[in-house]
């Protein structure tokens, strides 16, 4: 079976607010969600600032159902917004008239934060100061009585799985991909290909992530893979750029409904897009590094303009993975020029994270939605921070202001820090 | 018939009512395999160690006991292989596995090769 998948319901969470026009507009603007960080205190650390949602409240995407979901962690709160946004953008009001066990929910999901202030207060509580070492029974006896179990419950990652399937009576596959920053353009992916094949009729997808907490900060900061400009926050994101020196933490959702065709419309759905083409491989290779020659992203491309039927040449933009890391921004400059040939120098490409800061997890849906409103604008958002050419980034990044081009066919890139890379091609439906 | 059976009392009951009804008339003869009181949960990878367990009883025509669940509880009521190894020729069996949090179930059938 082969069936085609429309996207019919778009909503996300971004450090740039979380309405889908809102948020557009100020992409389009070139506008940035970078800020000192607040969520917790970072001042020692050697990266400052991050793009954190702002005011963000579950209670108002909810209503009344919000019982049910209080727990729910940052990253599951997350991800339920943007699902309930998409819910209503899909113009499911009701249900969705099909057999609920063919209604699935594939996400790209990480860990909720810890409950760190407790977790550090039993390890005060069980370190021995002249041994130098920490006692575990003396950890564990505050650790029982201190950490909440509903709230170590709620980290887990397949979490706000389970609360989507639960708030939209989605009976079927329920899945979480845990591939770090390839995990929701993975996600879709695979859940285009639940469709395609006939194992799900509709999937909820897409992704949620905040790794916005002292242990995400801290392990990044070790790996050096966050820009440490706390001078210039505003522009410390720099894909594509000479200077570049790192990405920043954003956080934040993106969901995409995902449905057959024909039964979309039948229920007279609007349909923003199809999903064309997916590519997902491997680098097999050093898990810290990229492969240099950019292997594992060129057969990515390469995989999804097979799987699409589509031409190199037919691609007229390329939402990049583009972090703003040395080696990410290289490698996949190499890959592009690889896979499309001369037309690598004429195709438009941009990394939105130079505004939004890396959702990671979430990254990936987050940007496969601005490929969608690209073509439906005939504009395509800039890079912003770009003002240095790097002769290993020798293309057309959209530098600075967003530019009217006229999209049929946009091509996203998401690759993980483990070797993960997946892509995405999408087309208005014809 | 595998198991889940993390060791529950409530989630115990659930499923064993669940296999109660998949497997309708048969309940009182099909043997149930259960290997968490051996092996411990291990979480994640649990699925995938029960299934080879299931994989090795079709292959050895030996069942392994669920160790520390005689007496089974009452409400379980399943066919619940305890004690020692059972010596079943069995064709097609059934792995379960069933997420903690999140309702997330998968299952699995594996059935003996025959070229």
């Amino acid at each position: 079976m082969n069936r085609r998948v429309v996207i019919t319901g778009m909503g996300w969470v971004t450090p740039l607010g979380v309405g889908l026009e809102a948020a557009w507009r100020r992409l389009l603007a070139g506008d940035r969600g970078m800020a000192p960080t607040t969520i917790f205190d970072a001042r020692t650390y050697p990266t400052q600032f991050a793009a954190e949602v702002k005011d963000f409240e579950l209670k108002s995407f909810l209503g009344e159902r919000y019982e049910d979901h209080k727990h729910a962690s940052r990253n599951t709160g997350f991800a339920l917004a943007a699902a309930e946004m998409a819910w209503q953008d899909a113009g499911l009001n009701g249900p969705l008239g099909v057999d609920p066990t063919m209604v699935g929910v594939y996400l790209g999901g990480g860990e909720g934060p810890i409950d760190f202030e407790n977790f550090v207060a039993a390890a005060i509580a069980g370190w021995n100061p002249e041994s130098r070492q920490l006692d575990t029974v003396k950890w564990a006896e505050v650790a029982c009585e201190r950490l909440d179990a509903v709230r170590e419950f709620e980290q887990d990652p397949n979490r706000a799985a389970g609360h989507i399937a639960y708030r939209f009576n989605a009976h079927g596959p329920n899945f979480n991909t845990l591939t770090a920053c390839a995990a929701s353009t993975q996600a879709l992916g695979e859940a285009a290909a639940l469709i395609r094949h006939g194992d799900a009729d509709a999937m909820i997808s897409g992704g949620a992530h905040s790794m916005i907490h002292p242990l995400g900060v801290t392990g990044f900061n070790r790996l050096t893979a966050l820009s440490t400009r706390n001078d210039s926050i505003e522009s410390a994101s720099r894909p594509f750029d000479r200077t570049r020196d790192g990405f920043v933490l954003g956080e934040g959702a993106g969901i995409l409904i995902l449905e057959e065709y024909e039964n979309a419309r039948r229920r007279g759905a609007r349909i923003r897009g199809e999903i064309l083409g997916y590519g997902t491989t491997a680098d097999a290779f050093r898990v810290t590094d990229m492969h240099e020659e950019g292997r594992g992203p060129i057969a990515a491309m390469q995989g999804a303009l097979d799987d699409a039927h589509v031409k190199p040449e037919e691609i007229d933009y390329i939402s990049a993975h583009g972090t703003g890391t040395e080696e990410n921004d290289k490698t996949e400059s190499l890959a592009i020029q690889v896979v499309f040939g001369d037309h690598a120098w004429r195709v438009p490409i941009s990394s939105i994270k130079s505004m939004l800061g890396h959702l990671i997890a979430g990254a990936g849906a987050v940007e496969l939605i601005t490929c969608v409103l690209a073509i439906r604008d005939g504009i395509v958002p800039p890079t912003i921070n770009y003002q240095h050419p790097d002769p290993n980034c020798p293309l057309d990044y959209v530098p600075n202001q967003a530019r009217k081009v006229p999209v049929r066919t946009a091509l996203s890139n998401s690759f993980g820090f483990g070797g993960q890379n997946n892509t995405l091609i999408v087309r208005p439906c014809e | 018939m595998g198991a889940s059976g993390c060791g529950l009392i409530e989630r115990d009951r659930l499923e064993a009512a669940a296999i109660r009804d998949v497997l309708g008339e048969r309940r009182a003869q099909v043997p149930v395999l259960s290997v968490k009181g051996g092996l411990g949960n291990n979480g994640a990878g649990s699925g995938a160690v029960d299934f080879i367990a299931a994989v090795l009883a079709l292959y050895n025509t030996t069942i392994p006991p669920a160790i520390n669940s005689a007496p089974i509880d009452p409400e379980c009521g399943l066919k619940l292989v305890t004690g020692g190894p059972v010596d079943a020729r069995i064709d097609v069996v059934l792995s379960a596995a069933y997420a903690l949090g999140g309702g997330q179930n998968a299952t699995l059938v594996v059935k003996r090769f025959h070229e």
